[in-house]
């Protein structure tokens, strides 16, 4: 077997982050590729779940441990009654675990009320935007309940508890960001009774007597859409049904369940992100008069949505040499995840969510297989060494052929960035 | 004996001359400028402040500093810049209430690059609140190219404020010249598109505007790009210096573009210029966004002046908006979908037509004329939204300059040479109006503002054409003809306003037997324009009876809704019995679409 490298690089999940107002990217430098050491290490997630352990390094930049006892957070699962009392709740969460969560006000409504956001990550901050990013809110038609909101602090708390604890969820937790989102209509969310849904988001937009003149008009829901478009790392949109028998649903039933004008909608059409149902409890403890000992239930369910992020791997390379100074090099490319790596009509939008790099040689020419075993090679267009994937949907993988030219001895680097699935380098020396 | 006294309930007199305080637009998007707005309060201040730019604090018992007070400037038919623009605005305004107008600066929000942007609105003194009275909205140049469109509704407006007694009463005039600043002022700079110029990755492959025009030629001009592909869209014209869509079977084929080169070597040509987002496009209707995730996607109404504009028009109430702009000489309706909407059209399409321009030929919508907005159209969104007829009228055109000067009409210059300009297609809509083109060009400007195509070389083996239309020819009128173009602009906007609905409550019985009074009223529009075009349930009517503190209804209801009323239609009659002791008057009012009320009184 040749000698190769397969990194993972899930820290360089895509490009600059985008920001609401397009402006120039300046000329970055190159993000940094960390190499692998010679001999892999063991990702202590995929063995507890019973993979097959990658061949390489994980590259992640994780920040220091949490203490090995859960910390007492002294809160009962009860949802908080008002914006004071949740600002307090996360304030507490912060302090519990300074290591795994990050909160901030993303949003401010005109009457005062503000929409957080909890960042539940093992990584370092400075990496975070750019990790594959799981964000969960409440569904908007129960965006002013109470309960949903309990239902998702009670989810987080118990992510939280169970990342401290276990090992293979705190690797998960350095590969990838569950984002939550509270109070996402920060007037209605503590009215009490079930007040109307905004229904501000453009996508099925409606006007009519009584409603405001254009989509976007209430600045938390300006300022959302906007985050959301500063995090396109984001794959997959959770919202919480509580009525749902599965853990989660994916696609067509989780969109049947978004109306006009709702986040949901707005995340699966401009996002291109994967849209799912999730219920933090299975319905027989929902309505649970302890939500706090149902909380490791949200924690392992929330765990199992994590396997719909879309997730970038590559297999071992197979390298021929056709000539002294020309190599045919083979690989195959998978979506591990069960979500595209851009979905929906985003897909049809945007040229491609994934890319290829090659260094260290001349990338003469490229072709590729998609999926099927017995597919044709079809021609691909590269240039510059750099070529577009395109799309890769769910579960979906690409066989491709790389014509390399480069001197014996050389080292051949193909890194393949994504959007939002992470990133993977084969490194082969030419011999 | 009866006595009809027709009375308009809403308000006039001195408080009609104030500035409208609580006028239908939300604080935090337009504010009305300090002419006519209420003065603000100053926040109180703990501490001394200083500006960002590093203006020094205020200075306490400082000499005041004399503010030079900027001298107004005075319309004239030229191209003016947004500054211009903006103290044109101010002089109108002045001037209008000089005259005994009522007028109200507005303030749009700003761009994504700072422009300001304001409106006007006008009426006569008498006739209630500007606000509550129907109007008719002019948007100047919204596709960020036509500055014709802009010298148009800036023309009416000086019209309108020299000659005050034109202007209809009871009716609003409501102008936004410079609709699309950011647009407008990049085809002032000869570089527009419609676009606002906020980098966007337009072929998404996340470099921003790395491949946008260049001057090919070095003749100092960004023109068109001819590359032959046997799958060009275009073919050469009988007129080879006109392109026309290509038909199965033309050879040679053409892709068109703008002047330039393959800038980052992608194959494809100027493929992401500076570009942005066309204010025309980014509305909520069916708005589709642009750009790439990778770099940033546009949102819809990206701009504060965008969502200010937005604002401004829905709660406008607007019967007519016309959108000033396009190369075609004619109006476009947005849809011709309903009866109402066609015979505002055909109205509309009377009273705008030139002096010496016939209007015989059937009216197109802006579809058929090749001028659909598409995806994310602020016209369509604001015909939806107010039940409004909406057009596009374009001041500027290859007949325009002919009907001015008393030559053929367009109908029959357009047939001549056996050219037919009735097809109801797109493309032969668009293959007439360059014939029409070809023949101002050849006829009026003896062939100069065309350069030919000519050969350019793009690179190892590759070859193009290059050449088009010079700026100020045919998107926006040559500045020397600006007079005579938008002269007849003016009047035909008033001829539309004196159309406007009037609608007027009459008694037509009353009679008492006793206590009992026996009456029956309907409601008339007097004027050519129906109360809505469109049929989405706006221009609706509510007719009361107000009775009198004793009287008692015996029959008929106090409160009736009715279908809105075509132009010079009246409503069925509505009947009453009110038991009512002597001398008790009775008042029939009709509530407005566009708000205010007018109401008959009548005592049996």
């Amino acid at each position: 077997m040749k000698p190769f490298y397969l990194v993972a690089l899930a820290l360089l999940a895509q490009d600059p982050v985008a920001d609401p107002t397009p402006r120039p990217v300046p000329d970055a430098p190159p993000a940094p590729v960390e190499r692998a050491p010679d001999a892999p290490v063991q990702d202590p997630a995929r063995t507890a779940q019973g993979e097959a352990p990658a061949t390489g390094a994980e590259t992640a930049r994780v920040n220091p441990p949490e203490p090995a006892a859960p910390p007492a957070l002294a809160w009962d699962g009860s949802a908080p009654r008002t914006p004071e009392e949740l600002e307090a709740l996360l304030a507490r969460f912060s302090t519990a675990w300074p290591a795994s969560v990050r909160v901030e006000a993303i949003a401010a409504a005109r009457e005062g009320g503000r929409t957080w956001r909890a960042s539940v990550t093992r990584a370092a901050p400075e990496d975070e935007a750019r990790l594959p990013a799981l964000l969960l809110v409440p569904a908007t038609t129960s965006a002013a309940d109470g309960a949903a909101l309990g239902r998702l602090l009670n989810a987080c708390a118990g992510l939280l508890e169970r990342a401290a604890r276990e090992p293979a969820v705190e690797a998960r937790l350095a590969r990838c960001s569950v984002q939550f989102l509270f109070a996402t209509e920060p007037t209605r969310a503590f009215q009490g009774g079930w007040p109307e849904p905004a229904l501000d988001y453009p996508v099925g937009w409606k006007g009519g007597v009584g409603r405001p003149p254009h989509p976007l008009h209430e600045p938390e829901t300006r300022a959302i859409a906007e985050f959301l478009l500063q995090h396109p790392s984001i794959g997959v949109l959770a919202f919480e049904a509580p009525s749902i028998a599965a853990p989660y649903e994916l696609g067509a039933p989780a969109e049947a369940r978004a109306p006009g004008g709702s986040l949901e909608r707005f995340a699966r059409e401009y996002l291109g992100a994967g849209l799912a149902a999730w219920s933090a409890f299975p319905a027989e403890l929902a309505n649970a008069a302890d939500p706090a000992a149902a909380r490791g239930v949200a924690a392992e369910r929330l765990v199992l949505l994590l396997d719909a992020l879309p997730r970038l791997e590559a297999s071992e390379p197979k390298l021929e040499r056709v000539r002294p100074d020309l190599w045919v090099l083979e690989v195959e490319l998978a979506n591990r995840g069960t979500t595209g790596t851009l979905e929906g009509s985003a897909a049809a939008r945007e040229r491609s969510s994934a890319w290829l790099d090659v260094a260290g040689a001349d990338l003469a020419a490229v072709a590729g297989a998609r999926s099927r075993p017995g597919a044709v090679y079809e021609p691909l267009a590269a240039r510059a060494n750099h070529l577009e994937l395109g799309h890769l949907g769910g579960g979906e993988s690409v066989r491709l052929r790389l014509v390399l030219r480069g001197a014996e001895g050389a080292e051949a680097r193909v890194v393949v960035r994504s959007l939002r699935a992470g990133a993977v380098e084969v490194v082969v020396p030419l011999r | 004996m009866l006595h009809l006294l027709i009375t308009t309930l809403a308000a006039v007199g001195p408080a009609a001359l104030r500035p409208q305080e609580g006028a239908p637009v939300p604080a935090e998007t337009l504010v009305p400028s300090a002419a006519s707005a209420p003065t603000q309060e100053p926040l109180p201040s703990t501490a001394p402040t200083q500006d960002p730019a590093g203006t020094p604090p205020a200075v306490p018992n400082a000499e005041p500093v004399p503010v030079p007070v900027p001298e107004l400037p005075t319309w004239e038919p030229k191209y003016h810049d947004l500054d211009s623009v903006r103290a044109l605005l101010e002089r109108f305004a002045a001037d209008a209430t000089a005259a005994g107008l009522v007028a109200e600066r507005l303030e749009l929000g700003l761009t994504h690059s700072g422009l300001p942007s304001g409106a006007l609105r006008l009426g006569r003194a008498e006739g209630g609140p500007l606000a509550t009275r129907p109007a008719l909205l002019l948007l100047g140049g919204l596709d960020g190219t036509s500055l014709t469109g802009s010298e148009a509704v800036l023309a009416v407006l000086a019209h309108v404020v020299a000659h005050p007694t034109e202007l209809p009463p009871g009716t609003t005039l409501l102008a936004v010249p410079w609709a699309a600043p950011e647009a407008l002022a990049r085809t002032l700079q000869g570089a527009g598109d419609g676009r606002d110029g906020r980098p966007v990755d337009d072929d998404g492959d996340r470099k921003l505007d790395e491949d946008g025009p260049d001057d090919l030629d070095g003749d100092g001009q960004i023109l068109e790009l001819l590359i032959e592909d046997p799958d060009g869209a275009w073919a050469r014209g009988a007129d080879s210096r006109f392109l026309v869509p290509a038909k199965p079977g033309d050879s040679p084929r053409y892709r068109r573009m703008a002047e330039g080169r393959d800038d980052d070597g992608d194959g494809r040509f100027n493929e992401d210029p500076p570009g942005g987002q066309a204010l025309m496009s980014a509305f909520p209707d069916g708005f589709a966004p642009s750009g790439s995730l990778s770099t940033g996607l546009t949102l819809p109404l990206e701009d504060e002046q965008a969502r200010s504009l937005c604002t401004l028009i829905a709660k406008s109430r607007a019967l007519a908006v016309l959108a000033l702009q396009g190369d075609h000489g004619a109006l476009a309706p947005v849809a011709l979908d309903t009866p109402a909407e066609r015979a505002s059209a055909e109205l509309a399409a009377r009273a705008l037509a030139r002096p010496g321009a016939r209007v015989e030929e059937p009216l197109r919508s802006a579809f058929e004329l090749g001028r659909d907005p598409g995806p994310g159209s602020a016209l369509r969104w604001t015909r939806a939204r107010l039940g409004a007829f909406v057009a596009e009228w374009a001041p500027w055109g290859p007949e325009v300059e002919r009907a001015a000067s008393g030559a053929a009409a367009s109908p029959a210059a357009a047939r001549r040479d056996g050219e037919e300009l009735a097809v109801p297609l797109v493309v032969d809509a668009n293959a007439a109006l360059e014939r029409a083109w070809a023949r101002w060009l050849d006829d009026t400007r003896g062939g100069i503002g065309f350069v030919e195509w000519h050969p350019v070389d793009l690179g190892p083996g590759r070859r193009a054409l290059v050449g088009g239309w010079l700026p100020f020819t045919r998107r926006n009128a040559p500045e020397v003809a600006l007079a005579n173009v938008l002269a007849p602009v003016p009047a035909g906007v008033l001829r539309l306003l004196a159309q406007f609905p009037r609608l007027e409550p009459v008694f037509t019985e009353a009679r008492r037997e006793g206590e009992l009074c026996f009456l029956r009223a309907r409601v008339s529009n007097k004027g050519g324009f129906a109360c809505s075009s469109a049929e989405n349930g706006a221009g609706k009517l509510a007719v009361r009876l107000v009775l009198g503190g004793e009287a008692r209804l015996v029959a008929g209801s106090d409160a009736i809704e009715l279908e809105p009323l075509a132009g010079g239609a009246a409503s069925r009659e509505y009947a009453w019995i009110v038991l009512a002791p002597a001398q008790s008057t009775f008042t029939c009012r009709v509530d407005l679409p566009w708000g205010g009320s007018v109401a008959a009184e009548v005592r049996p």
